[in-house]
């Protein structure tokens, strides 16, 4: 078990010109796009469909536009009060790979706030 | 003689002299009866007074006669006739008849009184019948003196007659007409009237002498003595008794008077043929006029008559002839002069026709050779012109091919089209495959990565499918690119092919068309050909024809040339004429013919 500053397996999507990231653990699977999916361009306010889909453990769906996965082990800065707080929750930090900082966000919890948002648009 | 009076009573007029006539013959009668002695003294008051009785009766029925004899001349004077010209046609001849009618009347009058008279005298005066033949002798002896002298008084007054029914409206043609010349009996009346003139005075002389010798014989002879008988040859010698040439003298004096009628009768027309004739020869034409005579004298005035009649037609066409000569030929010369100056344009004309035919034959000549050439030329066009043909039929037969292949590389387009629609889905199948297997490498890459240590060779072999996957998708992508890029090129080589078949469709009917107008180009120019051969033949025929012509035009200008010598000789022919003319006209005007005359001479 490593300790919660640090993470083993991310995977490092991409949304349009953003960047984002999960921990693999938090993924169960992943899909091709489908119809009940939930778009991660909402979050940055856009719109669009995605490549890939990530299934997480309960069956809740995020779309991306691209992804990799880092085996690596990875350092997990932590986010400020407020910024954790714009994101509704679900930013667990930054990690720093392959030279530029990534995003580090829970799945359930952002797969959730983009139906919060989804729920607030309609 | 008196002047004829008016119409009305011009018949009478005519006839009247036999009245005086015939009682002058009756008067001589008497004074041989009364102063002759020659008859019984008992029996003169009874013949005078059976003389006047006859001549009482002559005289009544002469009226009748007259009336019968001229009865449409008393017509036309008693207004029962109009004036025509057939009446006073019939007048004229009536009137032209009346001396010879009143001449054997005053005859007829003397036989039948004579003869009645003789008959009646012895009964009635109781004288020997021998007397009645000497009154028979002696009627016999006066009558045809009497009827003479009345003849010839009576032919003058009928001529002043006959003048006045000419002057109310007939002409001398007319009159000639119904009095035409047919008696020639002058010789014969001078005959009768010499036999006359010498046998009345004889005979009364035969009678006085006769009574006398017969006197002096029965006193002779009733004398018985010597004394008586020589008293009686005494008295015979002293011619006692009436002078015996008294009547003789008398008959003389009126044969006298009748041969001074005679020669008057006789003079008269020829006097007044005479004056006309005289008036004529002087140049002084007037309107002819009828000299009425008798006999050969009337034959002579009729032929006078026709012959003035003639010369005034023939002098009034002449005169007119000569003034429309003498126009005519003023003309002739004013024409023949314009021709003079029309005959030298002309000739200026000609010679520059002349020297234009001359240029015209040489320009003939240019235009034969040109023809020549352009005859060459067009034989040279007339072979381009099938080579072009020829040409364009290969180049047509090339279009033909090239469509076809335009066609053919359409329909391989269209094959490749649907070949490259197939692989594109043959790519996207792959493509899909290579989606599924780049996700079935992500989810083993991520159970890899998820399992940790353990599954980290697990997840580079994910990973590494993963990209040959991603590999594959790319190459499918480029496929797809080159798919599109194909088809597009394809779709680009269907239109340009397409476009490359309208075109050489266009470019068939294009090459067709070329075809065709080539094919009309040889043709026409075929014809150009033998056009511009006849145009050669015909104008080496010009070239001849213009060389007749400038040949022809010298001779016409030489011709031109003779025509003006001959129009200035014509010019001098007609100034010689007009000089005649005005000769002729001068000549014509020496006679002074009145306006009258001209009429009648222009009414015939």
């Amino acid at each position: 078990m490593l300790p919660a500053g640090r993470v083993e397996g991310t995977l490092l999507c991409h949304v349009g010109p953003h960047r984002i990231a999960f921990e693999a653990g938090e993924v169960a699977s992943i899909a091709a796009p489908d119809a009940g999916m939930v778009s991660a361009h909402r979050a940055f306010q856009g719109a669009g469909g995605a490549q890939r889909v990530l299934v997480t453990a309960t069956g809740g769906t995020v779309g991306v536009d691209g992804l990799e996965i880092d085996s690596e082990v990875l350092s997990v800065l932590p986010p400020s009060p407020v910024v954790a707080g714009a994101s509704g929750g679900s930013l667990r930090g930054f990690v720093l790979t392959r030279g530029v900082l990534w995003p580090l966000l829970r799945l359930e919890d952002f797969q959730r706030y983009l139906l919060d948002l989804a729920a607030e648009g309609a | 003689m008196t002047p004829p009076p008016e119409l009305r009573a011009l018949g009478r007029w005519t006839t009247r002299p036999r009245i005086p006539g015939s009682c002058l013959g009756v008067g001589v009668a008497f004074l041989h009866i009364h102063l002759s002695h020659t008859l019984p003294e008992a029996g003169r008051t009874p013949l005078t007074g059976l003389m006047f009785c006859a001549l009482a009766l002559f005289i009544s029925v002469g009226y009748a006669r007259d009336t019968r004899a001229l009865r449409t001349l008393f017509a036309l004077g008693e207004g029962r006739l109009p004036v025509t010209s057939e009446h006073l046609l019939v007048a004229v001849q009536e009137v032209a008849a009346i001396p010879g009618r009143s001449f054997w009347f005053v005859m007829q009058g003397w036989l039948g009184g004579t003869l009645t008279v003789a008959l009646a005298f012895p009964l009635l005066a109781h004288v020997p019948w021998t007397e009645g033949v000497r009154v028979t002798v002696l009627g016999l002896s006066i009558g045809p003196l009497s009827a003479m002298l009345v003849y010839l008084m009576v032919v003058r007054r009928a001529r002043a007659t006959l003048e006045r029914l000419v002057e109310l409206g007939l002409s001398p043609l007319e009159v000639l007409a119904a009095l035409p010349p047919r008696r020639m009996h002058i010789r014969r009346r001078l005959v009768v009237f010499t036999a006359i003139a010498v046998l009345s005075p004889s005979l009364f002389i035969l009678d006085v002498a006769f009574t006398r010798t017969v006197t002096v014989v029965d006193a002779w002879a009733q004398a018985t003595t010597p004394a008586a008988r020589a008293e009686v040859m005494a008295r015979a010698r002293e011619g006692g008794g009436p002078p015996l040439g008294l009547i003789s003298g008398l008959v003389t004096l009126l044969i006298l008077g009748t041969a001074a009628l005679a020669g008057t009768a006789l003079s008269e027309p020829l006097r007044a043929i005479t004056e006309d004739a005289t008036r004529i020869a002087r140049g002084e034409v007037r309107p002819p006029r009828v000299i009425h005579a008798e006999d050969e004298v009337w034959a002579t005035s009729a032929a006078f008559t026709q012959m003035q009649v003639q010369l005034v037609q023939a002098l009034s066409q002449l005169k007119r002839a000569g003034i429309q000569i003498s126009s005519t030929t003023e003309q002739l010369v004013a024409t023949s002069t314009e021709q003079e100056v029309g005959a030298d344009e002309q000739a200026g004309a000609l010679n520059a026709t002349s020297a234009t035919t001359e240029e015209l034959a040489r320009s003939a000549q240019q235009i034969a050779d040109n023809a020549e050439s352009v005859s060459a030329i067009a034989e040279t066009t007339f072979g381009a012109a099938q080579s072009g043909q020829r040409g364009a039929t290969a180049f047509l037969g090339a279009m033909q091919r090239m469509k076809e292949d335009n066609e053919a590389i359409a329909e391989a387009v269209v094959r490749l089209n649907k070949r490259v629609q197939q692989i594109g889905k043959v790519v996207e199948f792959i493509n899909e495959i290579a989606d599924k297997s780049d996700l079935l490498a992500l989810n083993a890459e991520l159970e890899g990565t998820k399992a940790g240590e353990v599954g980290r060779g697990f997840s580079l072999v994910a990973a590494e499918m993963r990209r040959l996957a991603e590999n594959v998708l790319e190459s499918t992508k480029e496929i797809e690119g080159l798919i599109e890029e194909v088809r597009e090129a394809s779709a680009a080589a269907v239109t340009v092919t397409g476009g490359g078949v309208r075109a050489v469709e266009t470019g068939t009917g294009l090459a067709e068309q070329v075809s065709e107008s080539l094919r009309q180009i040889v043709s026409l120019a075929g014809q150009t050909s033998d056009a511009v051969r006849i145009i050669s033949r015909s104008t080496q025929q010009q070239q001849t024809g213009t060389d007749q012509l400038a040949d022809t035009m010298a001779d016409i200008l030489r011709i031109t040339q003779q025509s003006l010598n001959a129009t200035k000789q014509v010019g001098a022919a007609n100034g010689d004429l007009l000089g005649l003319a005005q000769d002729l006209r001068g000549v014509v005007e020496r006679f002074q013919i009145h306006q009258a005359t001209l009429r009648k001479g222009d009414g015939g």
